[in-house]
């Protein structure tokens, strides 16, 4: 059956590999973590239930991410390199240079914005916003409670929008 | 055959008995925490209650041997597992009070706060009770937002086990659980 | 009805519900009405706007084409001897599916048993499903306590953690080895 196990890897690499990019901010490591979160999927086969096997794979990758946050945080390390491109607008025109300039400078601002959340926080938003999770898609993901995803994602956004307004102030 | 009869019903029966003792009350565990007495959650506000204790637990540890012996080991050796999960009521100066209550009871009881951690909207507070230097209970205490979740482990607690699920070095009780929230606190699926 | 008005204060806590567009529709004119008349929360507004524009400006990315074949490749060096497909699956273990005929089975027995007695009815052990709803939940408490203490874990160094909570348990272990639980009678799988 690695037909349909390929199929499942094709479905849900880009939800894998988006939310360990945007957690570790390093692509070699969610390289790494998403090859071994596939290959686990391969060895639990028989266990899985079909219909749920998105959020499973969701909660390996998020465990998967908490695991290396830890030892990054016992070796010292703190990485903060993410894919070329990763956080470029989908523009649909081609700003001037000024604009580029300036919005480069907000992005970089927000990206940082976005690393300074806590985890949960910042689990939520990438399912929700940036993978576009619907709240109970979220809550079964990160096994919380569906009230508890929204407030999450709430306050997840007001704390960037604290963190654009300190280094920013009016954007 | 009427005496046939009756004498194989006795056996019956008195096997069922015998093999339902009458159990110890949980409350006479030094690992037990009387969540409901401190009024943490009243009855409405709970969403999610689960109380696993004596001869079902032992059951549930045989069912799941031959497939999972860590998590069969780990529940065999329990007396009990309580989880209560839900949004409490009352402000939030009252539900404060209410935990900080919670905790000073553990700690004039003989509870040693393993760990407390402490972030907006975040908290988690982890306590153990040992008993002649065995480790008899584990309470944790968690606040996510709006939601209060409290978990009582009573029994010997292995260690090993408690180790690898609390730093998830053996994630197949994670990985492959199938949970349905919505069954477990009573909903129907749509 | 009085009119209402909102304080800076409350939307400056619901602002994220307000931009996302999950207020209810009273309370969102509210909101507007205020931000006619306050440029301070007005320009909030503009900031919380950004921060939903920019959110939505980021974008998924899929995995390089080439670690996507690395990895069917590594699970086909893994292929075990029998892999059964998803779809083709049955529903649950097999293991336990055996447990309805003989559950059923004691269920008779015990019923036939108590139709020749008199008085009350003796209580008999968890069936089979109520042990295997148990077992789920027993399984979700510890996957809590796993998920809360690794919350709890990830905020200290692994050396607190140790120190704290595996050193002591280890030390009393050592005292005072576990016990073994009791073979249980029953039913067998």
């Amino acid at each position: 059956m690695s037909a349909e196990f390929d199929a499942v890897v094709d479905r849900c690499q880009r939800s894998v590999f988006t939310y360990a990019c945007y957690f570790l901010k390093d692509q070699e490591s969610a390289e790494d973590l998403t090859q071994e979160v596939f290959l686990k999927l391969w060895r639990h086969w028989d266990e899985i239930d079909f219909e749920r096997v998105e959020a499973w794979l969701m909660r390996v990758t998020r465990n998967a991410c908490y695991d290396v946050l830890r030892l990054r945080r016992t070796a010292g390390k703190h990485v903060t390199v993410l894919p070329d491109g990763a956080l470029e607008a989908k523009a649909d025109r081609q700003p001037s240079p000024v604009a580029r300039a300036q919005a480069s400078e907000v992005r970089e601002l927000f990206r940082g914005a976005l690393d300074q959340l806590g985890e949960t926080q910042r689990s939520v938003v990438i399912l929700r916003e940036i993978l576009g999770y619907k709240y109970q898609e979220v809550a079964e993901a990160l096994e919380l409670p569906l009230n508890t995803v929204r407030v999450y994602l709430h306050r997840g956004r007001k704390r960037m929008r604290e963190q654009l307004k300190e280094s920013y102030g009016d954007v | 055959m009427k005496c046939c009869l009756t004498a194989f019903c006795a056996v019956i029966v008195s096997l069922a008995a015998s093999a339902a003792p009458a159990q110890q009350l949980l409350e006479d565990f030094p690992g037990y925490f009387p969540e409901e007495h401190l009024s943490l959650l009243s009855a409405d506000d709970v969403s999610i209650e689960i109380n696993l204790q004596g001869a079902l637990l032992q059951m549930v540890a045989a069912f799941a041997g031959k497939e999972d012996p860590e998590f069969a080991q780990l529940v065999g050796a329990l007396e009990a597992i309580r989880v209560r999960s839900g949004e409490p009521s009352g402000s939030s100066a009252e539900v404060r009070e209410r935990l900080d209550s919670a905790q000073r009871w553990l700690v004039e009881n003989g509870w040693l706060a393993l760990v407390r951690v402490r972030e907006e909207g975040e908290e988690v507070y982890v306590y153990s009770r040992e008993q002649d230097g065995v480790f008899v209970g584990f309470t944790v205490l968690a606040v996510e937002d709006t939601e209060v979740t409290t978990v009582n482990l009573i029994g010997h607690l292995d260690p090993n086990q408690l180790a690898a699920v609390a730093e998830g070095f053996d994630l197949g009780v994670l990985d492959d659980i199938d949970m349905n929230l919505k069954s477990l606190s009573g909903d129907t699926d749509d | 009805m009085t009119s209402e008005t909102l304080r800076c204060r409350e939307l400056m806590y619901e602002m994220e519900a307000y931009v996302m567009g999950e207020l209810d529709p009273a309370r969102e004119d509210l909101f507007a009405v205020h931000l006619m008349g306050c440029t301070r929360c007005a320009a909030e507004a503009g900031l919380a706007e950004r921060v939903e524009a920019e959110l939505a400006a980021l974008p998924p990315l899929d995995a390089p084409p080439e670690l996507i074949e690395r990895i069917k490749a590594r699970a086909r060096e893994e292929a075990p001897a029998t892999v059964v497909s998803m779809a083709a699956r049955r529903p649950r273990p097999s293991g336990r599916s055996v447990l309805w005929p003989v559950a059923l089975a004691a269920m008779l027995l015990t019923a036939l048993a108590l139709s020749f007695r008199h008085g009350e009815v003796p209580r008999t052990g968890p069936t089979a499903v109520e042990v295997a709803h148990a077992e789920q939940e027993a399984r979700y408490a510890l996957a809590l306590v796993a998920r809360l203490g690794r919350k709890a874990s990830t905020e200290l160094r692994d050396e607190v953690f140790m120190e704290r909570v595996v050193a002591p348990v280890g030390r009393s272990l050592s005292r005072n080895p576990v016990p073994q639980p009791a073979k249980p009678g029953g039913l067998e799988s």
